[in-house]
């Protein structure tokens, strides 16, 4: 059965190949935002460190995040696909299936995700090289094993979402909510070090750091190995959690629309 | 007369129309409201993070970054009138055009109608127009420095998206110009930043050809009294109006000259 989900994720990875221009326009657009927060942050940090980050580490940290934003897009559509899915009935041809429709849908994106990772470290590799800051391999590993972990998490608050319209009307304004919060707190406006302490203290109890701030942080800054192992355990048993919610939520709601057919 | 009376009553009509379109599902409309109040919430999250982090521009107060943000939300309430000009390629490309040109209006006026939100532009204003009376209010700043900073913020924001129009124009001669011009605007993003931080050959480039330095920087420099000539500054804003003016005029009619509508 596993042979289905690994034809849909190398289907997806041809997908891309067809839509490259989009990807590559996208990559364009990386000097650009790297000129602005050049001279922001030399200006404004001047030699000042802040959590780890220096000027130059700044600008990488904001060119990383831009390519998360880009590695991550096929994850944004889900909840968008799911509901429409299961408002417009389509969801019951996949309920006949000798298949999961959420491991699918994962393998679907992940096809998607993994070419784009690729390109997009490939592409932080030179601007890192441009602006002359030392990464070793081992940051380079483990921000690569964060950023999985952070595309599934989206991928699974996305399809929580959009398995919602099981029972609500409009799912689209939640998930517009949820991931309003999740950029504006969870890194790609600012590192979460210069946030104020309660609102950190806060933060880190949450998923919301998971996904976008801890691979750059990862990647940028040194932190010890117990505060690495803790990032990636802490990922992993909320992945555990969500998985089991997912699971509850299609046993319980798919049933449903099973009925109604 | 008659012919401004008339195009009035139909921008009356359009705001009316977005507000009614906006207001059709209550949920929808306290989702949207949301998302802007969000996105303000991130700006004063970002400045008031780097103040509590000791981040300082150099010649740049809180009070300053106050008004800079001030005259960006005027400003982006301003720039939705050229919204509609975003799709044009696609409206040329499937023939959806020609609808615009059986009207007895321009083209290019109709297009930009259409894609009002009166919601957007209201927030914004009054949320900037606010920061500027609170400013007014709290520091010693002249009535005078108000109207002259508001009257560059608009100029420049005119100038800015009649260069948007102009390029968007260009997709009739080139059919796709959409990447092209995401990438040449995805400067205009510096526009929220004090612009002094910026080299003087870019800052160049941030008046004479993509003049964002009129949206908010140069605003809240004279709103606060730290711009020792600001007639020059109004005179520049006026004088690179006309041109764009003036370029957007020609572009426009030929752009008229080159389309074959589908239709005949």
């Amino acid at each position: 059965m596993s042979k289905a989900y690994f034809r849909r994720l190398k289907l997806s990875i041809k997908e891309e190949g067809i839509f490259g221009i989009n990807f590559c326009f996208s990559l364009l657009l990386l000097p650009v935002q790297a000129i602005i927060a050049f001279f922001l942050w030399t200006q404004g940090l001047g030699p000042m460190q802040i959590g780890g980050f220096s000027a130059n580490r700044m600008v990488l940290y904001y060119i990383f995040q831009n390519i998360l934003m880009i590695t991550y897009q096929s994850a944004l559509y889900v909840a968008y696909e799911v509901s429409n899915d299961i408002s417009s009935g389509n969801i019951i041809v996949w309920l006949f299936r000798p298949i999961s429709y959420a491991k699918l849908k994962y393998a679907e994106k992940f096809g998607f995700f993994i070419l784009r990772m690729a390109v997009g470290y490939l592409s932080f590799i030179i601007f890192s090289v441009i602006l002359k800051q030392n990464i070793s391999i081992i940051q380079y590993f483990l921000s690569l094993a964060c950023t999985i972990i952070g595309f599934t998490l989206l991928f699974q608050i996305q399809l929580l979402i959009g398995l919602l319209a099981f029972r609500l009307k409009n799912v689209l304004q939640l998930r517009d909510f949820v991931m309003d919060i999740l950029w504006i707190l969870g890194g790609t406006l600012l590192p979460l070090d210069f946030f104020p302490v309660f609102l950190r203290d806060f933060l880190q109890y949450t998923v919301i750091p998971l996904v976008y701030y801890l691979p750059g942080k990862i990647l940028l800054t040194q932190l010890s190995t117990v505060e690495t192992w803790v990032i990636f355990a802490s990922a992993i048993s909320r992945i555990v959690v969500y998985s089991l919610l997912i699971k509850l939520l299609w046993r319980l709601d798919s049933m449903k629309a099973n009925q109604g057919a | 007369m008659r012919i401004i009376k008339w195009k009035i009553r139909l921008i009356l009509r359009y705001l009316v129309i977005s507000y009614r379109s906006k207001m059709e599902f209550k949920s929808e409309f306290i989702s949207y409201l949301l998302s802007m109040v969000l996105e303000f919430i991130a700006i004063v999250l970002f400045w008031f993070s780097l103040k509590n982090s000791g981040v300082t521009f150099e010649g740049w107060q809180s009070e300053d970054i106050i008004a800079l943000n001030a005259f960006f939300l005027v400003s982006q309430a301003v720039g939705i009138f050229s919204f509609g000009f975003r799709d044009i390629e696609y409206k040329i490309n499937d023939g959806s055009f020609d609808n615009y040109l059986a009207r007895p209006h321009s083209p290019f006026f109709l297009l930009a109608l259409e894609r009002l939100n009166l919601i957007y532009f209201l927030f914004n204003f009054v949320v900037g127009i606010s920061l500027i009376t609170f400013l007014y209010l709290t520091y010693s700043i002249q009535l005078i420095s108000v109207f002259k900073a508001l009257f560059v913020s608009v100029i420049g924001t005119v100038s800015l998206e009649l260069i948007y129009m102009s390029f968007s124009l260009l997709s009739f001669r080139f059919g796709r110009i959409y990447y092209a011009r995401e990438l040449f605007f995805s400067f205009s993003k510096a526009a929220r930043y004090p612009l002094d931080i910026f080299p003087t050959s870019l800052l160049r480039v941030f008046t004479f050809l993509l003049p964002i330095v009129f949206l908010a920087s140069f605003p809240a420099r004279i709103l606060m009294g730290r711009m020792s000539d600001s007639t020059q500054v109004i005179l520049l804003s006026v004088l690179i109006l006309s041109i764009q003016l003036l370029i957007y005029r020609l572009l426009k009619e030929r752009a008229l000259r080159i389309y074959s509508s589908t239709g005949n």
